[in-house]
């Protein structure tokens, strides 16, 4: 560790301090021109410098500080890092380029200041998951959520936005204050914030039978517990998915899921809290959570009627598998557990942009977003529901697609842990089969079902484009879908260099 | 015999800070709560006063005393008659929520009492509003410094969070 | 003799108190002075292990290593009080944003303890 701060490390930190400049850039730039197209063309080619920065880091892996970390070991650029840094810069992408029309006919801001809180919260959900240090990891978490609270109250007209503002920000400040709960007692129990420390101070003799440990570990999970919004802390997830307008919710449902992920592995891992004496009792807990998560989530689905609130449950039914996985790398960590879980996220996250791109194209053209809504859309907009359809089906699990092989990817690590994680192991398989019925069902209602008007609907450019390069991203994910685990399992170790979990 | 003054202090402004917050909860008016909230800024600030941390101490009373207090209390008025008849009741489920937090402080102050930590055992003494123990110089390289050991970075980003709060809550706040 | 099992308890109880009020009131203004509670009960917790960590001369115990003297417990407060304000501050403008529409601020349909 270099001893003060230099041109190496600003660089190490180069893509959120680009993605945070340009959303001030957005914001002033909103104020000098009313062009929302040259406001809108910034932002997104703009995203391409932070891209630009995040593959030098990973090109000139060898001109990094030694260990790969930066300030003092608050920053930590290693593969992992490097992973999410480019899934957040795909879900920022995404989201500003679908969001486009939608601003203008439904938000009561300028297309600057929504894009703008969008890039700051994405630089926030970028440092979450390269922090190796717990107020950074908190202070990262709060520049993630602020940004989303206000995104969920955005909407002109709609009495549901501002509800589901108040309720986000209340349980997401109460959630924070469990969360920094178990961090000033993790902080008592080992002395320092560092997590590489941490790790270090919870295999030492202090570790025995602590319950200081074991108290922080619950909390934390429970404080994370809210960001990824698994039961028992599920509650917010459906009331504020359906009240805020779609595009935030589809940055909710990517971004804040993937950032909390990013956050919680990186804390339990990185941490070695996944390793202390006690640990048994944690992943347990994890594995009745994510058993309970998948299966109301699934169940629940079932029974909705709006699209945007069966999105919401399918949501929690995805965070139930990831945390199988999670659950799985709690017994003992793998490399090929890890890539499991990213491998699930990243096809999770293309996915999901491709099915709330096809509700955002329904609610731009027509302004209604219930399952019945759906019907006939296949005649009226043949790409945008096809497109929608493939996504969905890759949500389900159907096989050959790519959402197939993440969840087989990710209960087969769970399989390989014996006979502990078996029966999850076959609750994430009924789980599959129920989750299929409500996805199948928008499928059919697309397709099969009559339409009560049979007029062409008019779908912006954005909209089309948004779901072309997910369609993309889905057939390149699930023909390359070997092809990329292998890719990351050639720096499989560079993905938590210096995590040892014995 | 001599007085222990630090230690009847801390009795002191330990119970004004515990009932306070207890009043905080039951009160059935929001203003009397918002009020007793102030107690609980100003003990809190006493107790990191006794903790030898006096830049908290004045950091608590400035921002949450001061700034704090006054966005609650505008908020209050003007969301005034915002509740049918009681202006700060509880709900249905309020035993539930007792249920739960009474288990978990039992859960906590058992499982900080049982444990070796770091910062030492529960049993250990500490000095009490030890003058000698001024921190504020080396808090002030601590969040800043960029030569030796510092949380800079995470000062960075908190800049940037108070930035976004800025441009959000406007973004809210504002009429049509 | 005050030890640190002293403010322990205290930042424990004021924490449930805390949570206590968070989970089982209907105003949201209330809510959110709990959720305060909450913060400063983690506050004291955090000051407290600070200062016990100092009284060592920097040194953790119990075959815990730390580097020097970081005031961590001391920093992380006041992190959390700079950040607790930009957030209070964004609560109190939805929930007049709210109240604009609505004209209340009860949160009766948000309970926690309902499935």
């Amino acid at each position: 560790m270099t001893s003060h701060i230099d041109g190496i490390q600003i660089w190490m930190l180069a893509p959120e301090l680009s993605v945070v400049l340009l959303g001030f850039l957005v914001l002033g730039l909103d104020l000098i021109t009313h062009n929302r197209r040259v406001v809108a063309a910034t932002a997104l080619i703009g995203l391409l410098i932070p891209l630009g920065f995040t593959l030098s880091l990973v090109v000139k892996q060898d001109a990094l500080t030694p260990d790969h970390t930066a300030f003092f070991h608050m920053l930590v650029v290693d593969g992992y890092a490097l992973f999410f840094q480019f899934l957040f810069l795909v879900i920022g992408f995404g989201v500003l380029l679908v969001s486009y029309g939608y601003v203008e006919k439904f938000l009561r801001v300028t297309i600057g200041e929504y894009y703008s809180i969008i890039l700051l919260s994405l630089a926030g959900m970028m440092l979450m998951a390269s922090t190796g240090e717990l107020i950074s990891v908190y202070i990262s978490l709060e520049l993630t959520s602020i940004p989303l609270y206000i995104l969920a109250g955005l909407s002109r007209s709609d009495t549901r936005s501002a509800e589901a503002a108040v309720k986000y920000v209340l349980l997401g400040a109460m959630s924070s204050a469990i969360l920094l709960y178990g961090m000033a007692l993790l902080y008592g129990a080992t002395g320092t914030t560092d997590l590489t420390e941490i790790a270090r101070n919870t295999q030492a003799a202090l570790s025995s039978g602590n319950l200081v440990l074991l108290a922080a570990d619950v909390f934390i999970f429970t404080g994370f517990g809210f960001k990824i919004s698994a039961v028992p802390f599920h509650m917010w997830a459906p009331d504020i998915y359906e009240g805020a307008p779609t595009p935030s919710t589809l940055f909710f449902s990517v971004g804040s899921k993937a950032a909390g992920f990013a956050a919680l592995l990186r804390v339990f891992i990185f941490g070695g809290l996944a390793a202390i004496s006690g640990g048994t009792y944690l992943w347990v807990m994890v594995a009745i959570v994510a058993a309970v998560t998948m299966t109301l989530g699934n169940v629940v689905a079932l029974l909705q009627t709006n699209i945007k609130r069966m999105m919401a449950y399918s949501s929690i039914g995805q965070a139930g598998y990831l945390l199988v996985g999670f659950a799985a790398i709690m017994i003992s960590n793998s490399p090929a557990g890890n890539l499991g879980i990213l491998a699930f996220l990243a096809v999770y996250v293309v996915t999901n942009i491709g099915a709330f791109t096809g509700i955002i194209g329904l609610a731009d053209a027509t302004g209604k977003e219930n399952i019945r809504d759906f019907d006939g859309l296949g005649r009226r907009a043949p790409f945008i529901a096809a497109g929608m359809g493939l996504c969905l089906l890759s949500l389900a699990g159907i096989p050959p697609m790519a959402g197939f092989w993440g969840k087989l990817f990710i209960l087969l690590t769970a399989w390989n842990q014996g006979s502990a994680l078996t029966w999850l192991v076959v609750l994430g398989l009924i789980n599959s089969a129920i989750s299929i019925v409500y996805y199948a069902n928008v499928v059919w209602r697309m397709f099969v079902a009559e339409p009560e008007k049979r007029d062409r609907l008019a779908m912006s450019g954005s909209v089309t484009l948004t779901m072309a390069v997910a369609v993309v991203g889905i057939l390149a994910l699930t023909i390359a879908f070997g092809f990329l685990l292998t890719g990351l399992g050639g720096g499989a170790g560079g993905l938590f260099p210096t995590a040892t979990t014995p | 015999m001599t007085i222990d003054v630090p230690a009847v202090a801390f009795w002191v402004i330990a119970i004004i800070l515990v009932g306070s917050a207890l009043a905080v909860v039951v009160m059935p008016k929001i203003v009397h709560a918002a009020l007793f909230l102030v107690a609980v800024f100003g003990a809190a600030a006493g107790i990191y006063v006794l903790l030898n941390a006096e830049f908290i101490a004045i950091v608590q009373v400035l921002i949450y005393a001061g700034a704090v207090t006054i966005l609650i209390l505008f908020a209050i008025m003007l969301t005034q008659n915002s509740m049918s008849r009681v202006s700060n009741p509880f709900s249905g489920q309020w035993w539930l929520a007792g249920l739960i937090c009474v288990l978990l402080a039992a859960g906590i102050i058992f499982a900080v009492n049982s444990s070796p930590m770091a910062a030492g055992a529960a049993s250990d003494a500490l000095p009490l509003a030890n003058a000698a123990g001024g921190t504020v110089v080396k808090l002030g390289q601590l969040l800043y410094s960029p030569f030796a050991y510092s949380y800079v970075l995470p000062f960075e980003i908190a800049s940037v969070v108070l930035l976004v709060a800025i441009v959000g809550a406007i973004m809210i706040g504002r009429e049509e | 003799m005050i030890t640190l099992n002293h403010f322990l308890v205290l930042g424990a109880v004021l924490f449930v108190i805390g949570l206590f009020g968070a989970l089982s009131k209907r105003n949201a203004v209330a809510i959110l002075m709990s959720i305060e509670i909450m913060l400063n009960a983690v506050n004291v917790t955090l000051v407290a292990f600070a200062s016990a960590i100092l009284n060592h001369g920097g040194k953790a115990l119990n075959g815990a290593t730390v580097d020097s003297s970081r005031l961590t417990g001391q920093i992380f407060a006041v992190f959390i009080i700079t950040v607790a304000a930009a957030e209070a501050s964004v609560a109190l403008a939805m929930i007049i944003a709210i109240y604009r529409r609505r004209n209340t601020i009860d949160v009766g349909e948000i309970n926690l303890m309902r499935w």
